[in-house]
This record gives structure tokens, sequence and C-alpha cells, in this order.
């Protein structure tokens, strides 16, 4: 029996050890959520709100990062508007791209359709990509979404934006069910500012877009009455260094009263 | 008919292997079949994959629906791996027995069956827990799944009418099927046992691998109707390899855990000889199966970065990345307890004397690619400690966190794990050939050309050219280990031939502390498991079928490591107290209490 | 230590078991349609 015990102690012990050194020896990272699906306001989005909304994405929902980095895993971007009419003369050339604009879509939809030297799946002679379909079920980009990484694409591969933004959103099952309910209300200001692409453009504490004015401090400046018609009225008033007709002019009709309220009382605590 | 008919055995393995065959055969018809009447039909026979919200997902109060199919899965394979791989050594050890008539053999793969066989029961059972759960919890996925392997499945459960068949008769015939000709017809009821065993195991890691590559339906989840499609999907034969050799070296721990207690409470030196003996072949076919584990560890790793660059990089670069340093802990374990119950072991020879100076260099070895395959890459700072630091990695141990330092280290280690075994080989024999000296300098010649090489790749490969080449090199280096292991065993084999022995070996001549190392091994082997089985499950995240059918049930998300840790832990405590609950019961059928007075007379 | 009967077996040996080695580098890595040597 004491053996037993001894044998018992043991085993729980090396257990304890293997789940002590999980917890507390190894960094505790809390992995980000499944993403939700994300609607986009394209209706009265500039060039430049499109391309940084396709920044947004190259850095985020896209994954991009994952591989298009110095770590020589897959082929670096900044140079794309040099390579690209190189790429569509090169006889190994198999896509139906007859501009920059083009070659990128697809070259997001159908990687294989030209793989760069030395970037191939192991095997293939360079003939199949190791890249998924943005499109596809793992990252899901959407055509408009697609349409902003291109943008992005040009705007920082050193050549001129050549797309268009879309005027409808083009996601498979866009309509399908939200039309029947009235959309859940939002009450975590954070989830509104992503929802409502407001982060697109504003800064809050380090996070966000450079379009228009950071918003870490706004509520040491501005009073609330300010707050609403900014939001409302974007047009009203137009911060110092700003140009005008570039913020959202319907937020209004989106947002519920209880989520501008909800936003109005993070703003305004932002001091 | 006291010659053994050899030929009838064989006869009998091929038609269980043609039948076995012809299964698959008749998936293939069954398929086209199919295939040709949805042709016929339009293709309207399947639907896609369900789109799911949280509210499609049943709950029962007070239980937490993933953790209870995460623990039954768990338990599940622990045991069907225990139940699959006792049958194989078994067998080997049986043939053994036949080939050198040497009873012990006999008696020791008796015992092993005995002592697993309510192992299967219980497998069946944590089977069946899982499959309810499964129904209840996740109904509309296993809708989607039993759809589609519709076929493999009622196949599945059939085939479990064979295995209890051949079992029982197996195992319960075992001093009745003995000498000549029905010793041959015991030894292939234990090949059918294991080949439908390992058909089960095929089947049911179909599904599985599905889930993660699948195949045979289209982007919407449609079936196509060819069920060998789905089955045969991209990771199905790399998880088949991995999990066939896991298999045999976690049985190998299983029953050297059984041996040590055993020998720890035996009174008798006999008992303790016979179990130090059972010991020792326990832990040298964990170890046999131990040194390819890690190539086909590497090849399913390789074969998940090959069908999703995504999956794989997540895997490995991404937030899965620090549980293979946890992995490391435990190889690291694994390698140290095995080689150490080795070196104990040695002292079972008068003779082990000559190589005992050269273990604490294998062990410093040892202990420095350990270290090395642990250190991790990318540190998780603060910013403090980002600008301390100069960057997100230590400037001289950042490099051995990537990966042509771990393949050099491990290489490093299963060679010097091969060394230690060859010692303990050589320990008890004085060997007479006249060039036993030339031969030594080739053995060493072999393997310090064998490191050198290692060394060579993972450093010039590693850090001084490309991705490509780096992966690259991963191939010769392996290579070179198993052209060292091969070569050196050859050599060893011709140095010793008709060599002396120092003296019998002294079984039972090995300190208590050495069973704790078996211990050790059989407790790391089953956490490392549970924290594999988590890896490959959570690598879907919130897919249920990757990119087809999402998991909207409001558990989803991917835990943090600490709670993974925690679950395998329960679970792994769970599996040790049922494990002890299988052993006793092996020990409580053969006693026997002679109640005094009880009986009429 | 003796020269004759160790030295120069081992040091046959290596050289031998190291030359087949690389031989081993280049085919495998030929076969993934690499050199041994890493050129830019």
């Amino acid at each position: 029996m004491r053996q037993f015990l001894t044998v018992v102690a043991f085993t729980l012990l090396t257990i304890g050890f293997f789940a002590g050194y999980s917890n507390y020896g190894i960094p505790q990272i809390e992995p980000s959520a499944p993403p939700k699906e994300e609607k986009l306001d394209l209706g009265s989005m500039t060039m430049d709100q499109f391309v940084v909304l396709g920044e947004k994405i190259f850095n985020g929902k896209g994954t991009c990062t994952l591989c298009h980095n110095s770590l020589g895993r897959a082929p670096m971007l900044d140079t794309i508007g040099d390579v690209t009419p190189m790429r569509l003369e090169d006889p190994r050339y198999e896509g139906e791209a007859g501009n920059i604009a083009e070659y990128l879509t697809e070259s997001l939809v159908d990687p294989s359709a030209f793989v760069v030297a030395g970037f191939g799946k192991k095997g293939t002679n360079d003939a199949e990509s190791p890249m998924p379909n943005v499109s596809g079920g793992g990252i899901g980009l959407s055509e408009a979404e697609v349409a902003a990484v291109v943008a992005y694409l040009q705007d920082s591969g050193g050549t001129e934006i050549t797309v268009e933004i879309p005027t409808d959103i083009g996601e498979k099952e866009a309509g399908d069910e939200e039309e029947s309910e009235p959309r859940e209300a939002i009450h975590d200001p954070k989830v509104l500012m992503t929802q409502f692409t407001c982060d697109v453009c504003h800064m809050v504490n380090g996070e966000g877009g450079e379009v228009g004015p950071n918003l870490s401090k706004i509520g040491a400046g501005r009073d609330r009455a300010y707050l609403r018609r900014a939001i409302l009225d974007p047009n009203a008033d137009i911060a110092e260094g700003f140009e005008a007709d570039m913020m959202p002019e319907d937020l209004a009709e989106q947002m519920y009263v209880a989520e501008l309220e909800i936003l109005l009382d993070f703003l305004a605590g932002l001091k | 008919m006291n010659r053994p008919r050899p030929i009838l055995g064989i006869g009998l393995a091929l038609a269980v292997g043609a039948f076995a065959l012809a299964g698959f055969d008749q998936f293939g018809a069954l398929a086209a079949e199919h295939e040709a009447a949805a042709d016929a039909i339009v293709a309207s026979s399947y639907s896609p994959a369900p789109k799911l919200t949280a509210a499609d997902y049943p709950t029962i109060a007070g239980v937490n629906s993933r953790v209870a199919v995460w623990i039954f899965a768990q338990l599940h394979l622990w045991f069907a791996a225990f139940v699959l791989a006792v049958p194989i050594f078994v067998f080997i050890i049986e043939a053994i027995g036949m080939r050198t008539r040497d009873k012990r053999y006999d008696d020791m793969a008796y015992e092993f069956i005995k002592v697993s066989i309510t192992a299967y029961s219980l497998t069946a059972i944590l089977g069946g827990l899982l499959l309810f759960s499964l129904i209840l919890f996740y109904p509309q996925l296993f809708t989607y799944l039993s759809t589609i392997f519709s076929e493999s499945m009622f196949y599945y459960a059939l085939l479990f009418f064979a295995e209890s068949t051949a079992l029982y008769i197996y195992y319960y015939g075992w001093h009745w099927l003995q000498g000549g000709f029905k010793k041959w017809v015991h030894l292939t009821l234990g090949l059918v046992l294991n080949a439908v065993g390992t058909t089960i195991m095929l089947l049911a890691n179909a599904w599985l691998t599905f889930m993660m590559s699948p195949a045979g339906v289209d982007a919407a989840g449609v079936f196509s109707g060819d069920a060998w499609a789905a089955i045969h999907n991209f990771l199905w034969n790399p998880i088949n390899i991995h999990r066939f050799v896991a298999n045999i070296a976690y049985g190998g721990s299983i029953v050297g855990a059984y041996a040590a207690f055993k020998f720890l409470t035996a009174t008798a030196r006999q008992e303790r000889a016979h179990y130090d003996w059972m010991g020792y072949n326990a832990n040298f076919i964990a170890i046999c199966a131990l040194l390819p584990l890690p190539f086909a560890g590497y090849y399913l790793a390789a074969e998940i970065y090959a069908y999703s660059q995504q999956m794989g990089i997540t895997l490995m670069g991404g937030i899965f990345a620090w549980l293979f340093i946890i992995q490391a802990v435990l190889i690291g374990t694994l390698f140290l307890s095995a080689n150490y119950y080795l070196w104990c072991g040695m002292g079972r020879s008068d003779g082990a004397k000559r190589y005992t100076k050269y273990i604490k260099y294998i062990a410093i070895v040892l202990v420095g690619a350990f270290l090395v395959w642990f250190t991790p890459h990318t540190l998780v700072l603060t910013n403090e400690e980002l600008k301390a630091l100069g960057g997100p990695h230590h400037k001289i141990l950042g490099p051995l966190g990537i990966m042509p330092a771990k393949n050099t280290a491990v290489n490093v280690m299963i060679i010097f794990t091969a060394l230690s075994f060859m010692f303990y080989r050589r320990a008890n024999k004085i060997a007479t050939v006249t060039w036993v000296k030339a031969g030594n300098a080739f053995q060493v010649a072999l393997y310090t050309a064998g490191i050198a090489n290692i060394m060579f790749l993972g450093i010039y490969h590693g850090y001084f050219t490309n991705t490509v080449y780096k992966v690259a090199a991963s191939i010769p280096q392996v290579l070179t280990t198993l052209l060292v292991i091969v070569g050196s065993i050859t050599l060893d084999s011709f140095i010793y031939r008709s060599a002396k022995e120092v003296g019998p070996l002294h079984w039972g001549r090995i300190p208590e502390r050495a069973q704790y190392a078996l211990f050790l091994l059989a407790v790391a082997f089953t956490w490392l498991m549970g924290l594999m089985g988590y890896i490959r499950s959570g690598i879907r995240q919130h897919w249920h079928v990757l990119d087809i059918m999402r998991d909207a049930s409001p558990d989803a998300f991917t835990p943090t490591l600490g709670y993974a840790a925690n679950v395998v832990s329960v679970a792994a405590i769970i599996f040790m107290a049922m494990v002890i609950f299988v052993f006793w019961i092996a020990q409580v059928s053969s006693s026997k209490t002679l109640p005094a007075g009880y009986w009429k007379e | 230590m003796d020269t004759k009967g160790y030295l120069v077996p081992f040091a046959a040996a290596l050289v031998a078991c190291g030359a087949a080695f690389l031989l081993l580098d280049m085919a495998v890595m030929n076969m993934q349609g690499l050199s041994l040597i890493f050129h830019k």
C-alpha cells in the first residue's frame, strides 16, 4: 500500500509540474475571439478612407502579414507597381489580367495564376502557390474588401490607385439573414467604433487611423453637444488641419439612439 | 499434426489482408456507384454544411459541452492507443518466443494481453460516451459528418464484432492453442487482431482528418458522394503513420509502468527478476518506437503546412507556438527518463564498468540538446522589456529558437539515445573477432561523421541560407540519423558475432529509482498525448470542418494554454485512476481467498 | 591509444563516412531541386 501511495503521489506531482509550467512558466496569451462579420459602409467613403480600410484588412482580417514580411515566406509587396508589368509579360504567367489592378485582384483570389520564382509549393516547380484564395472560408474577404486591399497595395506599392470603390457590399450572405429582423443593439463603445468604422479614420489610444482627428483626449477639449454634432452633422464643424466632406454623413440613420448615447459617453470620457 | 503449417498461417493472413483490401475496394465500387447515381439525380441529394448559430447547440445544465466532448475523446484516445499497441508488440514477442522456443517470451506476451484485457471494454465504453456527447451537444455537426461517412461508420461498428471475436479467442485460447500447428493458428489470430484494430483506427482517423482537411466536398460542404475521397483526405495518411508509431511507444510505456509497479511491490527475488526483465522489454519497445516518432510528427506538421500555410503558421508561428515549447519540455523528459532507465539498467551486467565513464558525457549532451530544443524564439514582452532587450528576440539565445536548431537538437538526442542503447547491449559482451579495434574505430568514426554532418546541415543551412534551404536540409539530417543508427547496429552485430558473455545478467539488480523513470515515462507520455490531441483539434480554431462548417457555439473561442493544460491534466488524472483499475483487475483475477467455514461441507 | 590498430582505421573511416554523408546531402538536396551550397 505504501508503494502504491508513493507512486500515486509521484504521478500527481509530475502532472502538477506540467500543469504548473503551462500556467506559470509560459506567457498566457489570450487568443483573439472568432472573427465576426463586419458591415462596410461604402456609399460615402473617399478613396483615402478606402485605402485605409484596405490597410486595416491587410494587417488584420486578411492575415497577409503572416507571410508577406521580411522573413521570406512570401514576396515583399512594396515594389508591386514596378514588377507587375514584367510579370504580366512573363511566359509563366497564366492569368487573364491586363493591368495592375486586375493582376493584384487575381493574385488574391487565384494566387496560382502566377507564382513568383522560388515561392511556389515545394515540389510543384513554382506552378502552385501556397497562398489561399482570400475570398474563401479561412479568410473570407468580400469583393469589396478585396478591392480595398488592392487599393492599399497600389497605394503602398508606388503606383496609381485604379480600383473603384464598389457600390454594394458584395458579401455572399448579405441581406439573407439581416433583413428579416432588426439588428441587435451594440452596447460596447469599442465595438461601436469598429462596427461603424470610426477607427478606420480616428485614433484612440494608439489604435486606429490618421485620416481624421485623434480622439484620445477629445473629451477634455470638446463638450458633449459638439461631439453629438460631429457624429450627426460632420460638416458643421471641421477641425483645424482637416478637410470637409471626409466623414460619413448618414451615421444618424445607421445608429440606434441608445448606441449614439453610449458612444458619446465614451468619447466624453476620453480625457 | 505435429509439424507447424506455416503455409496455412500465412494463407490466413493473406486472406485477412485481401478481405481488408476488398473492403476498401468496396468503398471504391460503392462510391463509384453512388457517384453515377448522384450524377443521374443531378447532385441534389446532399445539402451544404449547415450555418449554425449559438442557439443550435443544446446544453445540459452544469455541463460544459466542449470540455465534456474533449475529456471523453481524450480518454477514449488514450485507451484506444493502448489497446492497439499491445497486440502489436505481443504479436512480435510471441513470434520471438516461437523462434527461440524460450517460454519466457510466451509468458510475457500472455501477461501483457492479460493486463490489457479490461482496457478493451473501457475503450468501448468511452467511445460510447464520446458518441453520445457528440450527438447530444453537437447534433448538426454529427448529422453532417455521419451523412458523409455513413458507410464507414457502419463498417466501423461491424468491425468491433471481428475485433472482439479475435481478441477473446486469442486471449482465452492462449493456453489451449499451444504447440505445433495450434501455435501458428494462435499467432495468426494475433495478426488478425492487429489488422482489425488497425482498420478500426484508420476509419476513425478519416473522420477527424476530414474535419481538418476536408475532401470530397465542395466549398459549401456539399458531399460529392465519393466516400473514399472523403476518407483519404490530405492529412489521413500522415495521421495514420504518426498514430501507429506513437501508439507503440505509448503502449510500451504503459506496460513499463505496470512492470515498474510490480517490481517495487515484489517480495521474492524471482518475482523481482521477472518484472525487471519485463520493464526492460517495455522500455525497449518504447524507445524503438520513440526514435522514429519525431520524424513522423515532423512529417505530419509539414503536411499540415502543405495543406494550409495559414494553419501551419498558426501552429508553429502563431498562437499555438508556445504549446510546442511545452511539448519540448515533455519530449526532453521522455528522452531523459528512457535514457536514465537504460543507464541504471547497465548495472545488471558485471561488464558495465567499461562504459559507465562515458555516461556523463551522454547526459551532458542530452541535457544540452534539450535546452536548445526548449529555447523559444519570439518572446512575449512588455514595452520596457522590449526596449531593454532591443527587440522581441534574445540576441544570443534567440537564434536557437528557430527550426534548424530544433531539428539539430532532436537528431542529436536521438543519436545519443541510440548510443546509450548500444552501450547497454555491449555492457555484457566481450568481442572475440580479431578486428574488434578497427571495428570500434569505425563505430566512433561513423558517429563522429554523422554528428558533424547533422551540425553542418543545421548550422550552415539553418543560418546562412534562406527558408527553402533551411527546411530542405532537415531531410538529409533525418537520413543521417537513421543511417548512423542502422549502420552502427549492423556493424555491432558483426563485431559481436559469437561474442562471449561477461556473465549472466543479474535481472533484478537495479536501483528502485530506475522504476520511477518508467513511471515518469508513462505519465509524461500520457500528458504529451493529451497536449498534442488538444493542438490537433484546436488548430481548427473556430471551425467544425475547416473553411466549410463554422463553429458557432459559445465555446468556439480558442482557450489560453493554461486552461488547455488544466483540462489535459484533469483528464490525465482520471485516466491514471482508470489504468490503476485495469491493472488491479488483472491482479485480482488470479487471487484466491479460502473462506474458512463459509461453504457447506 | 595504439596508432596502427586504432587511429589509422579511425581516420580512414572518418574520411569515408564524411564523404558518404556529403554525397547523401548533395543527393537529397538535388532531389528537392536545390544545391548543397547556397547561391543567392
